[in-house]
């Protein structure tokens, strides 16, 4: 199935915008691993902008936005 | 001593008279450095009900141990007093070069009482110290007073310099070094512009310090400067700035809007986000002494209506503060709206959020156009805020100049109506950019307790909702879920210790994250020969937050001070946070009784800080 990534802030320097074929399934955590984001990075996962957590599965054309917490002063 | 040198200069400006004192070593051991020993110093000889802006008023700039180190994240100092915008205890905090080279000359801080008869210039050469006058100088933005200095005193020289902010007194006047780096919360710039000091200069002939056990901080240092700089937060700053992660922000609810209103705007998001700076603006970054994080930015703007030369640029605060929170998403505006707020002299975060809180009461009826005298207070009005509503600030011009130059507390107050429940502060500082309904319910309670008033920084409870914080060593293991209430006062506890350390030990928060508890003794033993272990560290965290504490309780500030206004408090209208309560009061009860503090006093109980060893303390308020 077709999902769409999309990083915001410093989660674009790991990760373009793009379609990513994933099997059925898929779950929020399989794709943070998929992706190799760092683990020091607090994520948030938004899926059609309602918040998730690693367990959920994601569906044929969710769009899956990443961010984090990362913040200056 | 080591590290510290021990001597401060004492200066009263009504006379002229210039003093170096040796402090006791006991002072450091019990109140660290930086804001810390400046709140020990206030407490033990200064006049703390004098009105901040008159000659009987204290002035301190204080380093903390580390100043001078080649090492990530140490070159900041503390400015402390009274704060003309609270009326009670402040500091701020400052990065650049003023500390070390303070340090090298032979000193760790400056006092300052009296009044100069005529504006005037403090400079520290060596052992050297003298009066000169300011009178060529003052009227002129920091920009090119910083130049005259350089060119009068040398390029290595250091300077802090207030603008006609400062020299007007506005309740928010800032302080800045090298016309770049800020001492820029609480109002420290008018208590000199009160005090006729334009400017202090400080040039040292060499750069030797005397540390405890050179060999044995040298090591800790070749650990720790690669770790700070190649840690992954330094890097993201590095490239693109302390707003590399503001897009984030925005969908976390942490970037505040329109006077706190709103906690989602994807187009602003998309529009000041750090990249966005670094695309079409930074000319080059550039560091504090001896830092490789590098955070911060130098912006142009080549064109259109808010062109500016090559210059300092804004950082994540003032994007935000004098961006998104009064409605506006236009960064070229933001670069120059900060460059005129940092030539005028005035501190970014209290100017975006007083004008935020005009912004709104304007929108209301609450300020009419009587009351402003025809000027427009509109959202994203950028060319207002930055030709007509800043000048006017600067120089309490115009009944709606004066009114925004006491800050939003104050101006609500004058202007009544119900207008202070949506101002954005806790005991009149107003609120950094960080919406705690968005970013962490824990900053709630950090805003609410800090001495100074609503400050992201005084504690790193920002940080540990971020989750980039784990201190197993003194029980900070928790994983925080930022919009809850779960584990928070515990946070706090930890944080009010962990932070006052930070504040006085005068090291950048963004360095420090990459240095363990044990790490920090082991800094404090090599470089100032402390002698501490990690107990002994955490309860001096203690005793200057205590101490602090009490230095407001002696302003009348008791615990019904220790809240946020109500617009802080009601559930975010939009964004992720929507709907969500804080569980303020629940935090602030919990947070009380960890801290064994006084539910009605809002001060330690005499037993707490007896357990401190400040029995003396104790005696004046209990």
């Amino acid at each position: 199935m077709l999902i769409r990534v999309v990083p915001a802030g410093i989660i674009r320097r790991y990760v373009e915008e793009r379609d990513w074929e994933v099997s059925a399934g898929f779950t929020i955590r399989g794709l943070i691993a998929l992706l190799a984001i760092p683990a020091e990075l607090k994520l948030m996962v938004f899926v059609n902008g309602k918040r998730k957590d690693e367990n959920a599965i994601i569906e044929n054309g969710n769009e899956v936005r990443l961010i984090t917490l990362l913040s200056g002063g | 001593m080591y590290g510290n040198t021990g001597k401060i200069i004492v200066v009263d400006l009504t006379v002229g008279k210039i003093e170096v004192e040796n402090l006791p070593e006991t002072d450091y051991l019990l109140y660290i450095g930086g804001s810390g020993l400046a709140a020990r110093l206030f407490w033990k000889r200064g006049n703390i009900q004098a009105d901040p802006l008159s000659p009987e008023a204290m002035l301190l700039f204080m380093n903390g141990p580390f100043a001078g180190l080649k090492l990530s994240g140490a070159s900041r100092s503390s400015v402390a007093g009274r704060s003309p915008l609270t009326g009670n205890w402040g500091d701020s905090s400052c990065g650049g070069y003023f500390a070390p080279e303070l340090r090298y000359a032979g000193f760790d801080g400056v006092i300052l009482t009296g009044k100069a008869a005529k504006p005037s210039i403090l400079v520290i050469e060596d052992s050297a110290i003298r009066i000169e006058s300011a009178e060529a100088y003052w009227g002129k933005g920091i920009e090119s007073v910083n130049r005259s200095l350089k060119d009068k005193f040398g390029k290595t020289s250091r300077n802090l310099v207030i603008g006609p902010a400062g020299e007007n007194q506005v309740k928010y006047a800032m302080i800045l070094n090298e016309a770049h780096h800020a001492f820029g919360r609480a109002g420290f710039g008018a208590v000199m512009g009160s005090k006729n000091l334009k400017a202090i200069v400080v040039k040292a002939s060499s750069k030797t310090m005397n540390i405890a056990d050179s060999e044995a901080f040298e090591i800790l240092r070749q650990e720790l400067n690669p770790r700070i700089k190649e840690a992954l937060a330094s890097d993201v700053m590095h490239v693109n700035g302390t707003a590399a992660n503001l897009e984030g922000g925005v969908y976390s609810g942490d970037v505040p809007i329109k006077n706190f209103t709103s906690n989602f705007w994807q187009e602003m998001a998309e529009s000041l986000t750090g990249s966005v700076l670094s695309e079409k603006y930074l000319t080059h970054g550039s560091a504090c002494a001896h830092c490789a994080i590098a955070c911060k930015r130098n912006v142009a703007v080549m064109e259109g209506p808010f062109a500016i030369p090559d210059g300092p640029g804004p950082e994540y605060e003032t994007i935000v503060s004098l961006g998104s929170m009064i409605g506006s998403m236009d960064l070229a505006a933001v670069c120059k709206a900060g460059r005129v707020c940092n030539d005028l002299g005035l501190d970014t975060i209290s100017t975006g959020v007083t004008i935020a809180w005009a912004m709104e009461a304007y929108e209301r009826g609450d300020i009419t156009p009587a009351d402003t005298e025809g000027i427009p207070l509109v959202w994203g009005d950028m060319e207002t805020v930055i030709d007509v509503l800043i000048p006017a600030i600067a120089a309490k011009t115009g009944k709606l100049g004066s009114l925004l130059a006491e800050g939003s507390a104050a101006a609500a107050r004058h202007i009544g109506k119900g207008s202070s429940d949506y101002t954005a502060h806790s005991k009149g500082l107003e609120v950094p950019a960080h919406d705690p309904r968005g970013g962490g319910h824990g900053l709630a309670l950090a805003y609410a307790v800090s001495p100074r008033g609503a400050c992201h920084v005084a504690f790193p409870m920002l940080f540990m909702e971020m989750g980039a914080c784990f201190y197993p060593e003194i029980g900070f293991e928790y994983e925080l879920e930022p919009k809850t209430d779960q584990n928070k006062a515990e946070s706090a506890v930890i944080a009010v210790a962990l932070g006052s350390i930070e504040n006085s030990a005068c090291f950048c928060q963004f360095a420090d994250r990459e240095i363990g508890i044990p790490e920090w003794v082991e800094l404090f033993n090599t470089v100032a020969g402390y002698g501490w272990d990690i107990d002994a560290m955490m309860l001096a965290g203690k005793r200057v937050f205590y101490l602090k504490r009490l230095i407001n309780y002696l302003y009348g500030r008791t615990a019904a001070d220790d809240v946020l206004t109500p617009r802080m408090l009601e559930p975010a209208r939009d964004g992720e946070p929507e709907g969500i309560e804080i569980n303020f009061d629940g935090m602030k009860d919990a947070f009380y009784r960890l801290m064994d503090m006084d539910m009605v006093k809002g001060i330690p109980v005499e037993s707490a800080l007896v357990a401190c060893g400040m029995a003396e303390e104790a005696g004046r308020v209990w």
